[in-house]
């Protein structure tokens, strides 16, 4: 009966469970869905991680390949974010082409990770001009039910976290790189941020980590990303309702505490596990 | 407010530019030359119909150097198409498309804040139904100083900390899309809002002189 | 959204109006529309108005490995992209089949004319005996497989974008004037190729260096009526009426690039149209080319002592000090016996209003001071009304506006009801309004 007036009349569904001042998963307005990572599960890539929140879930997988640098910029390596939105994991994808949402997506996570300067990209430099790291790293999102953008910024941390790379020399008398295939180096993740999102219900109503079926009822999504200053380093609101201000330090409140629970959780799940 | 604080570069548009749309701004904020067209409602392919309200379609061109690294308009589309639907009655049009097309022929700093005024111009223009107007500011706080500057160029945008492009409705000025890139902080980012705020009614103001313009000649 | 389909009833009347030797914007049959280019601030960047079609181009540049067959020489790609601004027909895509041939004809004008110097784009000379120099000994994972010949073969990529962003006819012409005139404007950053690294120095270490172009081609359009007329420049409805279609590629020395030739329908053959108009073509390609050269010149010019471009910027596009409006159903027309007293183009008949309750046949109305007009509905067939817009503006200073009606002037105006209109309430309404900076600071 329930699942009949969700489909039926979602709107009605949905100010019912207002009314009752609790929402369709039974959390508080502003509280988050339980998060969990798993790091070094993919044994064929650098690193990778998995991350959950809630139904939701993305895997990363990084990847690091030797090439030129771009000519323009000669000193830095290049992270290269793809991100997969395959038809496994929402009704509303249909398996084929690279589909705007997810190229929306990368650009966000590509953003994210330049605006908090997460890597300095010329530790990834293995010669000016000659060779450098460039980092692939591909995200999954296994089931897509609300805040995707969040969870695959949280794998895609967790897997930065844990990154080593081959050792590469370079004589420069023969001209010569060489890989060593035993000896790792890890590459310091300089800033890790996490990304929060919060949907604006009608009524003004702000709801913390919204489900996928809350965020098409929202009149308005807002999402934060800090790091481990406190800074924000990523603030986003395409259109929708307009937000008070009032609203708008609430979400960043909360952001900011949920922000450092889920770093916790990602360094504590990156030391059970042994560097590659 | 004193008025050093609160420099927009000069502001100059035209309407009608194109003989073929429905309506259309073109647009400059200082070097910056944007124009916008906006055709609708017109007829819509059945896949992206949708049956109570209208499609809205961001169509988006640039000429720098941004256009080789692809999906980079993707994220500045989504920011036109969903800025544009919030403010117009898309209920009144349903089953049908208003198509927002961009032109951006030249970028010195601050496109997206002109892309989002040039397309709200170009609506008014048009003379589809909307809730209210929008407005979008550019602002971006100096590495060095911490100085919250307006409406940058390309060169004071290299030294930016962080860069807003915060749009504002016209009725309660309240926040309507924001973006942000480079890291800052909270008390940083409520200042800038506050700033951009009071400044916003400039450009609200200059909707006004170009629609008085238009309507009391023609 | 499909085209909307022309009446037998304009065609007719195109056709009747071509027999007659009278288009329908009052130029005779081989008098082109004006010519306006306006430039970036970055190099090989314009916009084009031929009339009221308008094309906008960009020429960049980047340095990519050359093709096999041609290892010696830099590469040229047009691209030409209808935006859906032009046309409510046009979708934005690349795939149409206008947009293919226009594509076409602009590469025969630009690439197989070979009027840009390709081997002077050359960075890197072909050296593939270094591949061998370098040993890359257990790189696991090599992803580029052409690794070395980035490193090694080295050519300037040049690219032009042409953009049409209004569509009102004869857009062949208009891309081919953008994109000429973008090729002659652009200037590339230098480089120094020290054999091993290349280095590209930005435009403040050193002067950036112009294409080499060895003539200028350019593409002159033709339009055939199936009564034998032809029509230089033809606006989107005489396109639509016309039956065959030829449009001429000419440098400024009278020699052929390239020809297109192509029957819009096929009811009716033409015969003679090349000879007839090849001459003209050819005088008139010259002639546009030098208009085309001097105000590139005058840019490039202004660019080269580092200062603002007095005229011709993107900025002068837009118009401070007049209002215009163009959102018009009605086919506009204007005869050439009163040509001089509006040399502007067609947006003069835009800016009227007809009043479409005063059902009348189309006819000529005389307006007084040598000015008339001849009104059509488009909508509604063989109806139009009289020109409402002046009979609300008071009657003492008509003439002054007829002279220059292409803008209607917010300055010297008596009040119109339309001026009650007033948004903010208070009713100065002389104000030109233009946010500058004095008026923030």
């Amino acid at each position: 009966m329930e699942q009949n007036s969700k489909e039926i009349l979602p709107a009605r569904y949905l100010n019912d469970h207002i009314k009752a001042d609790t929402r369709e998963d039974g959390r508080d307005f502003l509280s988050f869905r339980p998060v969990s990572v798993n790091v070094g599960s993919i044994k064929n890539a650098d690193s990778s991680a998995v991350c959950r929140i809630g139904n939701t879930g993305a895997v990363c997988g990084i990847k690091a390949e030797l090439g030129p640098p771009h000519a323009d910029a000669p000193d830095v390596g290049i992270i290269l974010p793809i991100v997969e939105l395959s038809g496994l994991c929402s009704q509303r994808f249909r398996p084929g082409l690279p589909k705007e949402e997810a190229m929306c997506i990368a650009k966000i996570v590509e953003d994210i990770l330049i605006s908090s300067k997460a890597i300095d990209l010329t530790d990834l430099c293995i010669h000016k001009g000659k060779l450098v790291w460039i980092l692939n790293c591909q995200i999954m999102c296994t089931n897509a039910d609300g805040a995707v953008v969040d969870c695959c910024i949280a794998a895609l941390m967790a897997a930065l976290k844990n990154l080593t790379v081959q050792k590469v020399e370079y004589t420069p008398e023969s001209n010569e790189f060489k890989t060593d295939p035993v000896e790792r180096v890890s590459i310091p993740l300089k800033q890790m941020s996490i990304r929060t999102s919060f949907a604006l219900l009608k009524d003004d109503l702000l709801i913390a980590d919204p489900t996928s079926f809350e965020e098409d009822m929202a009149t308005s999504i807002l999402s934060l990303a800090y790091n481990e200053k406190n800074e924000i380093v990523y603030l986003h609101k395409p259109g929708g309702d307009p937000i008070s201000d009032t609203l708008l330090k609430k979400a960043m409140s909360k952001a900011k505490s949920h922000t450092e629970q889920v770093r916790t959780l990602i360094s504590t799940a990156q030391s059970t596990v042994e560097k590659k | 407010m004193s008025p050093d604080e609160c420099s927009f570069r000069p502001m100059a548009c035209e309407l009608n530019y194109l003989s073929n749309s429905d309506g259309s701004a073109f647009l400059k904020q200082g070097e910056t030359v944007i124009l916008a067209g906006v055709n609708g409602p017109v007829q819509v392919k059945q896949t992206k119909s949708i049956y109570n309200k209208a499609t809205v379609q961001a169509v988006y061109e640039t000429k720098n150097e941004k256009r080789l690294a692809g999906d980079e308009g993707q994220l500045i589309r989504l920011c036109i198409t969903k800025t544009c639907e919030s403010a117009l009655l898309t209920s009144l049009h349903p089953s049908t498309m208003i198509q927002i097309s961009i032109e951006e022929l030249e970028d010195n700093g601050s496109s997206l804040a002109c892309i989002l005024n040039s397309s709200c111009l170009a609506l008014i223009n048009s003379g589809l139904a909307m809730k209210y107007t929008f407005a979008a500011v550019c602002c971006m706080i100096d590495e060095e100083s911490n100085n919250i500057i307006l409406d940058p160029n390309t060169l004071q945008l290299k030294k930016a900390k962080a860069v807003f492009t915060l749009v504002f409705d016209s009725v309660k000025k309240e926040l309507i899309t924001c973006q942000s890139s480079g890291s800052f902080k909270e008390e940083e980012l409520l200042t800038s809002i506050k700033k951009c705020r009071e400044a916003v009614h400039h450009i609200f103001e200059f909707y006004r002189d170009i629609v008085k313009q238009y309507a009391t000649a023609i | 959204m499909k085209e909307t389909y022309i009446s037998t009833c304009e065609k007719n009347f195109v056709n009747k109006a071509i027999l007659a030797d009278t288009r329908l914007d009052g130029r005779t049959l081989l008098e082109p529309r004006p010519l306006k280019i306006n430039f970036g601030a970055k190099w090989g960047s314009c916009l084009v108005s031929l009339g009221q079609t308008r094309a906008t181009a960009q020429v960049s540049c980047d340095i990519q490995t050359p093709k096999a067959a041609r290892p010696n020489e830099g590469m040229l790609y047009v691209s030409v992209n209808l935006s859906p601004l032009a046309a409510e027909h046009f979708d934005g895509s690349r795939s149409s089949e206008a947009t293919a041939v226009i594509n076409r004809i602009l590469e025969k004008c630009l690439k197989e004319s070979k009027c840009v110097d390709l081997e002077s784009l050359c960075i890197v000379a072909d050296k593939k005996v270094c591949i061998k120099s370098i040993k890359l000994i257990n790189i696991c994972k090599l992803r580029f497989g052409n690794l070395y010949s980035i490193l090694f073969l080295q050519v300037w990529n040049i690219r032009v974008d042409i953009t049409i962003i209004n569509h009102d006819g004869n857009l062949i012409d208009c891309a081919a004037i953008a994109a000429l005139a973008a090729l002659m404007h652009f200037h590339r950053p230098d480089v120094t190729s020290t054999g091993e690294e290349v280095i590209v120095h930005s435009f403040i270490e050193k002067d950036p260096l112009p294409l080499t172009l060895y003539h200028h081609p350019i593409c002159i359009s033709f339009i055939t009526f199936e009564n034998g007329k032809t029509v230089v420049d033809p606006s989107y409805l005489e396109e639509r009426v016309g039956t065959a279609i030829f449009t001429l590629t000419l440098n400024s020395h009278r020699e052929v690039c390239s020809l297109y030739f192509d029957y819009m329908e096929n009811t009716a053959l033409v015969a003679d149209v090349i000879p007839s108009v090849s001459t003209f073509a050819a005088n008139y390609a010259y002639e546009l080319i030098r208009e085309v050269k001097e105000l590139v010149r005058q840019d490039v010019e202004a660019k080269y002592k580092k200062e603002v471009p007095e005229m011709n910027t993107f900025a002068q596009c837009i118009a401070t000090d007049k209002v215009t409006s163009m959102i018009s159903e009605r086919i506009n027309i204007k005869l050439m016996t009163w040509n001089h007293y509006n040399q502007a183009d067609e947006e003069v008949s835009c800016s009227m209003e007809t009043d479409p309750v005063n059902e009348e046949k189309s006819e000529i109305i005389n307006v007084g001071n040598g000015t008339a007009e001849l009104v059509m509905s488009k909508s509604n067939i063989a109806e139009g009304g009289k020109n409402m817009w002046h009979s609300s503006d008071s009657s003492d200073n008509e003439f002054e506006h007829w002279q220059d009606v292409e803008f209607v002037e917010v300055k010297n105006r008596e009040k119109t009801p339309a001026e009650t209109i007033d948004l903010s309430g208070d009713s100065e309404e002389e104000e030109t309004t233009v946010l500058s900076k004095l008026d923030l600071e």
